[in-house]
């Protein structure tokens, strides 16, 4: 019932725009509410709206609207009616020869067909008109040329201008064999501007059969080639086309892969060394990379070539853009972790690519274990190129999945190397993760606090043009100097962040045997003298250097634990006793950052004795050795002479004849005092 | 400053082999012994070009002579283009005769274009 009321409605606004168009003299919306009416209803106003429309062909053949002619030309092969009803057929058919030309000239094969057949009767007795207008409505056909000289062509006097004719060509067929493919490529290129034949040769590759795409790319791609440096040299802006079919040519043919390294070679070249500034250069070397990094080994070249490249501020986004299909299509992680080392390297220029490279983590193929496997197997140079940058940039939580999954497929070197990698993110955690109480004042604030307590000069003041920076931002003085406040308190210990305590839990175990700075660390946060041995104990297992009993000393120490300290200095002497050098070694420097008495004199005792035993003469390392020993121990103490016996009493001296009578004795001359050695005592 | 493949008498290349062809070669010429500051040139070169990543990226700033990769280019696709070309200009000659025909017909009324070439005073063509 409401479909009824729905066409009820339609015909009933058809209708109107019958009548309205009628009275309007307005043909398009006689046309439109005519097609929509039913035939038993269009019948009685056919020969009004017949009349309208030739008039209006007329009017349009005269000024050679053909495009007006062939939209109207649907509405007359839609309704034969509009034609059949004119009162003569003269009338008839000159409508319909207008019509014709409507659908020849603005091609719409069919439509002229099917004009060309309601027109036979009006040529039967026109054969040479009959054959041309044969011709011209095949689809795509041209004139030939006999029949063409057949027209006389009016010569316009050249006084009132020369008319342009813009002859359409011919559509070069698509060829059907390889060995017409380079002839039809050819004349293709020679017959058309650039982008048409760029646009018609991709065709024929997408749509050809697959054994004629390398003939047709070959040629296809060599042109391109051509046509690029023939821009360069011409200063021509547009280079990504040329550009593109050659990218897309050398998909299909490997053999054009020099071709476009010497297209990027000659792109590049433009940018002499510089930042992109041209959207043109941008696109082209996109399109080409895009080609080569498909094709191993070119694949390492093109990150060589993308990662140091630099970008105006305005053409920047665009190299984002660049660098994300870039790395899309090659998503190797030895290609992904190559180039955040290079750009880890080359940051001085400030390359855009680094922090997109970061973005583009999760495209890994394989993921983030595909690239702990990777850095794993890698040289050191590239696991600690690649290690520090992402320290810094990658967002912790990646970071630390990252090290966990190389912790897990990495040996004792790696696993070495990722202490300091834990270290820096855990000093990264630590500032990131802490807020003061109340918050910050400003976001200036925190980045002021961040780059204050991740400093590496811990003792070097701030630079006075960072603090110039800073108050250009807004901070004032106080803002400043309670920054550097709470990164000397973060930096020292002693404000702890949360988030870096539980971080230091998850890794402490693993890594305080591998590390100096993790073992102080744990061993600092031992719960007993019992847990602080063991710690030692695995940091020692299979070390027997002196820094490694140094490092172990010192942590002991450092916790408190002496006697645990002393235990272990024992243990060594009896292990490592007869090892004069690393007793030597470990005393000087027991010595030197002034340990602890006992410490001291005990490595002391154990060189001397070592010394006496040693039959050959000393070393000059040796001597020095002995010489500090002997001053680092008490020196024993002279044994007591025996009593003198009494002087007799002066008046019973007896003095030998011509000896003068003893005088008062001199008082004793003072010397200088002798220099007193120095003795270092005490616990650090 | 030259580029390092000049110094090293080298056309560019990504060819890390010929590179240390070329330097091995230089270094005869240039011993560090009687040579020395044509040895530091030398090896500084090198040097730029066995870094991880330099070689291409000298590659890539290497001056590019424009001159003789389109030579090579016209070598191989000129003559063949130039054919090609006059071709198409034969056809577009033809096309544009044809062209010019069919406006001056598409002008006529039907009557006009059965008079001219259908008329009784019509000699058909030879053919």
């Amino acid at each position: 019932m409401a479909r009824d009321d729905r066409a009820e409605k339609a015909l009933e606004r058809a209708r109107a725009d019958l009548d309205k168009g009628l009275k309007r003299q307005d043909l398009a919306l006689v046309l439109d509410g005519l097609v929509k009416l039913p035939s038993a209803q269009r019948a009685p106003v056919l020969a009004q709206a017949a009349q309208l429309l030739a008039d209006h062909v007329a009017e349009r053949h005269r000024a050679g609207d053909w495009a007006a002619l062939r939209a109207l030309a649907a509405k007359a092969v839609l309704e034969p009616g509009l034609t059949a009803t004119l009162p003569t057929p003269q009338q008839r058919d000159e409508v319909r020869w207008s019509l014709l030309w409507g659908c020849l000239r603005s091609p719409d094969p069919p439509r002229a067909a099917a004009l060309l057949e309601l027109l036979q009767p009006a040529l039967a007795d026109a054969p040479r008109l009959q054959e041309i207008l044969a011709a011209l409505a095949i689809p795509g056909g041209t004139l030939p040329e006999a029949l063409a000289r057949r027209i006389p062509v009016a010569t316009a006097d050249p006084r009132l201008g020369q008319q342009v004719i813009r002859a359409r060509l011919p559509e070069t067929p698509a060829p059907v064999t390889a060995q017409a493919a380079p002839h039809a490529v050819l004349t293709l290129c020679a017959s058309s501007p650039f982008h048409a034949f760029a646009a018609d040769a991709a065709r024929w590759l997408d749509t050809t059969d697959p054994a004629l795409r390398i003939p047709l790319a070959h040629t296809a791609g060599r042109l391109a080639a051509r046509e690029l440096l023939l821009r360069i040299q011409a200063k021509h802006q547009n280079l990504a086309e040329p550009a593109r079919l050659l990218a897309q040519c050398a998909l299909h043919d490997e053999s054009l892969i020099p071709d476009v390294v010497t297209a990027v070679r000659a792109v590049a070249s433009l940018l002499a060394g510089g930042p992109v500034t041209e959207l043109g250069h941008l696109q082209a070397l996109s399109a080409l990379w895009l080609a080569l990094v498909r094709t191993p080994p070119w694949d390492a070249h093109v990150v060589d070539l993308l990662v140091p490249l630099t970008a105006t501020t305005a053409m920047a986004p665009f190299l984002y853009a660049v660098s994300s299909q870039v790395f899309d299509q090659c998503p190797h992680p030895a290609l992904w972790a190559k180039a955040l080392r290079l750009w880890h390297a080359g940051n001085e220029v400030r390359s855009t690519v680094g922090p997109e490279l970061l973005q583009r983590f999760s495209a890994i193929r394989g993921g983030i274990t595909a690239l702990a496997d990777h850095l794993a197997h890698a040289p050191m140079e590239t696991l600690r190129g690649t290690l520090i940058p992402m320290t810094d940039l990658m967002p912790v939580r990646q970071m630390e999945q990252l090290l966990e999954a190389l912790w897990a497929c990495g040996g004792d070197v790696v696993h070495t190397e990722l202490a300091n990698a834990v270290r820096a993110l855990r000093d990264r955690v630590s500032t990131e993760g802490f807020a003061p109480k109340g918050g910050w004042k400003s976001l200036a604030q925190r980045d002021c606090f961040q780059a204050l307590a991740l400093d590496d000069d811990e003792d070097a003041p701030p630079d006075l043009d960072d603090i110039t920076d800073w108050m250009a931002l807004g901070l004032t003085r106080a803002h400043i100097q309670e920054a550097m406040a709470l990164a000397d308190a973060v930096r020292f210990g002693e404000l702890e962040v949360p988030a870096e305590l539980q971080m230091r839990a998850r890794w402490t175990e693993r890594l305080a045997p591998l590390n100096a700075e993790w073992l102080l660390d744990a061993v600092e946060d031992a719960a007993d003298g019992v847990a602080a041995l063991a710690l030692v104990d695995r940091f020692l297992a299979g070390r027997k250097s002196a820094t490694a009993y140094v490092t172990g000393f010192a942590a002991l120490d450092q916790g408190g634990f002496v006697p645990q300290r002393n235990h272990v200095m024992e243990r060594m002497l009896v292990l490592h006793g007869h090892d004069l050098n690393l007793l030597s070694r470990l005393l000087q420097s027991a010595v030197l950052d002034g340990g602890d008495l006992y410490e001291q004199r005990r490595l002391a005792e154990a060189v001397l004795q070592g010394v006496e035993r040693l039959p050959a003469p000393l070393s000059p390392a040796l001597k020095r050795a002995v010489a500090l020993a002997r001053r680092v121990l008490p020196k024993p103490k002279k044994p007591k002479a025996p009593p003198k016996p009494k002087k007799p009493p002066k008046g019973q001296q007896v003095l030998p004849l011509g000896a003068s009578p003893p005088t008062e004795p001199a008082p004793k001359r003072r010397g200088r005092p002798k220099k007193k050695a120095p003795t270092q005592q005490g616990t650090p | 400053m030259s580029s390092p493949f000049s110094v090293l008498e080298l056309q560019p290349t990504l060819d890390a082999a010929a590179v240390k062809r070329a330097y091995y070669k230089q270094l005869g010429l240039h011993p560090p012994h009687s040579d020395p500051e044509g040895f530091r040139i030398l090896r500084a070169a090198y040097e730029a070009l066995s870094a991880p990543g330099a070689l291409a990226a000298a590659y890539l700033n290497a001056p590019f002579n424009l001159a003789p990769a389109l030579a090579a280019y016209e070598e191989t696709l000129g003559a063949a283009l130039a054919t090609a070309r006059a071709e198409a200009a034969q056809t577009a000659t033809r096309s544009a005769a044809g062209t010019a025909a069919v406006e001056t017909l598409s002008a006529m009324t039907l009557q006009q274009a059965r008079d001219t070439l259908d008329g009784a005073g019509v000699t058909p063509p030879s053919q």
